[in-house]
């Protein structure tokens, strides 16, 4: 008789323990669940960033779209200020995050594109450079020097000296 | 004519190094454009008026503090910040190498493509007394190949004392 009395306030008290547990539990889970939601919201903002690193690297222009994470990440961190709004400031970000992610294989194919660009540019530029200083090595001297003698073939040469006779222009001789 | 002009070495010598000279640098002035050669972040702590100077030296418990961050992106790259304000104090150790083992009070982030910077207003409480108190702001960045925080190895701080208020 006294196991069996001794056993039911045993089961009581188990009962009464398990039900503040799981009303604790159940308490606590919303508040939890916004951390975790937030905490979510950021590790994803992370990832899209280092996508767009990869993008940056890749030669894109990734000005705009980090200014979009940006304004991501300012609405996640005005979520402890607005806790009344704060499905709605969660929800803006997540979508604005979303967005820029859809942007990026866009972006690393624009960088791809514009870095190839680029690459031809300057390859063209080098070897124009190249050219310019052969063609100059080649064609500046005698350009000048005909010049010169253009600009003074009118002139008349008339020899000085102590026996002018003696000295004469050869080149015209 | 013109095939029959003797040029001078002299002068083929001067013309090719003009040449060359100039060539050079237009060949390192096209490679090089764009690339930053000294990559950098800078972190500056500004007072309540938005300048260096005027900091606080005394505050009282739960006291606001209004501080600004100033913070620039000069690495090359799309860079994402991370500051940590931490509470130390004499004791703790911090330099460009090691990050403080303090607790950390607040938390700033902040995206910054190359060439941007910034100005964050920064408003501080603080729940202790706690004399020759050291708020330490610590530069992170987030590191996309690692996928993980890392410590930049700049940091600020400002000594402070924290008071209770006095009860009337």
């Amino acid at each position: 008789m006294r196991f069996l009395k001794l056993l039911s306030i045993s089961l009581i008290t188990t009962s009464y323990t398990v039900l503040a547990l799981l009303l604790t539990i159940l308490f606590l889970t919303p508040i939890v669940r916004c951390g975790a939601e937030e905490e979510h919201a950021i590790t994803l903002l992370r990832e899209v960033y280092s996508k767009l690193a990869e993008a940056e690297a890749a030669g894109a222009d990734i000005r705009n779209a980090s200014q979009q994470l940006n304004k991501a990440l300012t609405l996640l961190k005005s979520i402890d200020e607005n806790l009344e709004d704060r499905e709605m400031l969660l929800q803006e970000a997540i979508t604005i995050i979303n967005d820029v992610d859809s942007m990026t294989p866009t972006l690393i194919e624009e960088g791809q594109k514009n870095t190839f660009m680029k690459n031809v540019y300057m390859v063209l530029t080098v070897s124009s450079i190249v050219s310019s200083i052969v063609l100059a090595y080649l064609l500046t001297p005698r350009a000048f020097w005909s010049l010169w003698l253009k600009a003074r073939k009118q002139w008349i040469i008339r020899i000085t000296g102590r026996s002018g006779r003696e000295y004469s222009d050869r080149r015209r001789s | 004519m013109a095939e029959n002009i003797v040029i001078d070495e002299e002068v083929k010598a001067v013309v090719m190094a003009i040449i060359i000279v100039a060539g050079a640098l237009s060949i390192s002035q096209i490679v090089t454009s764009g690339r930053v050669s000294e990559p950098f972040s800078a972190l500056g702590l500004l007072g309540p008026n938005m300048k260096i100077g005027d900091y606080p030296k005394t505050v009282l418990v739960n006291q606001t503090v209004n501080l600004y961050l100033f913070i620039d992106n000069h690495e090359g790259r799309t860079i994402y910040y991370i500051i940590y304000v931490k509470l130390g104090d004499k004791l703790t150790e911090i330099n460009e190498n090691k990050s403080a083992e303090a607790p950390t009070l607040y938390t700033y982030e902040i995206i910054l493509t190359h060439g941007m910077n910034t100005t964050i207003p920064v408003s501080l409480k603080f729940s202790k007394p706690m004399m020759n108190a050291r708020l330490i702001f610590e530069m992170w960045i987030y590191d996309p190949e690692t996928r993980t925080p890392r410590y930049h190895g700049r940091w600020n701080q400002l000594w402070l004392n924290i008071t209770a208020p006095t009860t009337a």
